[in-house]
């Protein structure tokens, strides 16, 4: 393992320097440096805090996997959920670095925790582990999310929904229960159900912006698709706000039973 | 460890080829070469299937009846016609490094929803194309396309497609599968494929079971046929400098 180490730093180096000259012709490119010091130390932090589910070589086959109703991401597929990127690209290095801080924790199931007790630089250094797995050569770039109007136009938030047919997996009053959710499968072909949007937690957060981008970009690997482009961002900030009152509305009136 | 250590290698190698070349790790490897066939070979026969069919599934219509109709579906048929015939079968060589110049058909693969099924049902397509995806019916269909590799799945792109005349255009960004499943989540018996190769000698068969592959380079060659419920069959065979073969394939259940 030491020789080999040495033998990767030193090829890596040499690769390194060709990506540098070729990053400096080609600027466009979107690659993240190597850092094979990070790596390393990344993949002892990988072994420790996420074998055990995701598997040793990241296939979503660690001995914890069985106890999960969601399967622990086969990384090596390189398909993920919680992106700020169109649907069918990689997500940006720092949406790996959200998900491994925040955990993916939704109504399917808390079943990825968060790392926040990590500190920063072992958090970047499994997102760089985890690119690996993936054979991720590229990030994705990020949609750009348009300014939060100061208004809400709740009454189009709802329109908006009922166009869009948000509904038919996430049914009328947002419980989860279209129609069409109780035969959703996600890519290792289990049962998976349209996220409550009235109670539990989102998956990729609650912000605002979070909640515009989900909808927006999809999140590949599970039936919810990208939604990009289907109405102006005027009616898709509506529809964030639509959504945040659906929620707010059930926090409030579960507060009243208590 | 070793295999993520081997796989970090690849992938420093290639950010540097990527860089360079402006494509991604997906497109590394030699690209087919398109030019004249001199002297070339044809494939041509038909696709048979043979044996006890298997059970039939079926998928009820549970919803959006006044567009889906009613009834049963079965999403992926299997269907038989005279003498055996395989219809939705695909018949392919498996490497060809060069070779005559791509149909333009099979750079431009299209999807079409009507009336909560796709069309077609099989189709092949260039490997790493753009596929087009047309919505014709008054509500809402994703179009959720997905690359096999073994027993898995990865999701390529999960597009809504909540109104009548949406057109989308989304790349199959490959990885080394050469299948893809393509469903509907809205619609559980919506199902469609296409089958990719990165050379044009693919062809889908219709009801009559028949192919024909022209100015195939001579030589040894892996064919294989497939199909959605079938699977994959391979064999080897070996065409001479200008000879016409004439093939009976069969697969069973
Ligand atoms: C208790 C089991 C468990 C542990 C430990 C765990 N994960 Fe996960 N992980 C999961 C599950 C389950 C999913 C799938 C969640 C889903 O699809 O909603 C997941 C998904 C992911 C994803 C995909 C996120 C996305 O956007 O789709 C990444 C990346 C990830 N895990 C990285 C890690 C890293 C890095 C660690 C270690 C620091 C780790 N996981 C530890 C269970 C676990
Ligand atoms: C084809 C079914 C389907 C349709 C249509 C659909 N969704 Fe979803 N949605 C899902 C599924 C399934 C999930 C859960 C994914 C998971 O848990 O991995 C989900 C999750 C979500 C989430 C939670 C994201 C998170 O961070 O956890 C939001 C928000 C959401 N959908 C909003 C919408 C909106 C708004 C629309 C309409 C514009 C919509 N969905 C249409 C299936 C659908």
């Amino acid at each position: 393992m030491k020789l080999a180490s040495l033998l990767f730093a030193g090829l890596a180096l040499i690769f390194a320097a060709l990506v540098q000259v070729a990053l400096t012709k080609h600027a466009a490119a979107q690659y993240i440096s190597p850092d094979p010091q990070a790596f390393a130390y990344g993949q002892e932090l990988y072994a420790r805090e996420c074998s055990a589910c995701h598997g040793a070589e990241g296939e979503g086959d660690g001995p914890g996997a069985k106890y999960l109703s969601q399967r622990p991401r086969n990384l090596t597929l390189g398909v993920f959920k919680i992106r700020s990127t169109p649907t069918g690209e990689f997500p940006t290095a720092q949406d790996l670095f959200d998900s491994i801080t925040h955990g993916l924790a939704g109504s399917n199931g808390a079943q990825m925790p968060g790392f926040a007790s990590l500190s920063e630089a072992d958090r970047w250094a499994l997102v760089e582990v985890v690119r690996t797995f993936a054979w991720m050569d590229q990030e994705g770039t990020a949609v750009e999310v348009p300014r939060r109007p100061e208004t809400a136009n709740l009454e189009l938030g709802r329109q908006v929904y009922e166009r869009l047919q948000c509904a038919a997996c996430h049914g009328d009053e947002g419980h989860g229960d279209g129609a069409s959710s109780l035969t959703l499968k996600d890519d290792d072909r289990r049962r998976i159900f349209a996220a409550s949007l009235v109670s539990g937690s989102y998956k990729g957060g609650d912000a605002p912006e979070e909640i515009w981008t989900r909808f927006y970009t999809g999140l590949d690997g599970s039936p919810m698709p990208s939604y990009a482009g289907r109405a102006s961002h005027d009616e898709l900030w509506a529809l964030t706000e639509y959504l945040l009152t659906l929620r707010a509305e059930a926090g409030a009136s579960q507060e009243e039973k208590q | 460890m070793i295999k993520s250590f081997t796989r970090r290698l690849a992938l420093v190698a290639g950010g540097a080829a990527l860089t360079l070349g402006g494509a991604g790790l997906t497109q590394i490897g030699k690209a087919y070469a398109q030019g004249e066939v001199k002297n070339g070979g044809r494939l041509k026969g038909v696709l048979r299937f043979t044996g006890e069919a298997p059970a039939e599934d079926a998928v009820s219509i549970s919803k959006d009846s006044h567009i889906c109709g009613v009834g049963e579906v079965n999403p992926n048929p299997l269907t038989i016609g005279a003498d055996g015939a395989l219809k939705d079968g695909v018949v392919a060589l498996r490497k060809v490094a060069s070779g005559k110049p791509w149909p333009v058909a099979m750079t431009q693969p299209k999807v079409d929803q009507k009336r909560c099924l796709f069309e077609p049902f099989v189709q092949v397509a260039q490997k790493g194309a753009d596929l087009t995806i047309v919505n014709h019916d008054p509500l809402l269909h994703n179009i959720h396309t997905y690359e096999q590799i073994g027993r898995a799945r990865r999701t390529l792109f999960n597009i809504a497609q909540p109104m009548a005349g949406q057109t989308d255009v989304a790349p199959l960004k490959m990885r080394r599968g050469f299948v893809v499943e393509i469903d509907c989540d809205a619609h559980n018996w919506m199902s469609a494929w296409i089958y990719t190769a990165d050379h044009p000698y693919v062809a889908a068969t219709g009801a009559d079971g028949l192919f024909d592959l022209t100015d195939v380079p001579a030589g040894d060659h892996e064919l294989v046929m497939w199909h959605p419920i079938l699977g994959e069959v391979t064999r080897e065979i070996t065409l001479a400098a200008g000879e016409t073969l004439d093939l009976s394939l069969d697969m069973k259940a």
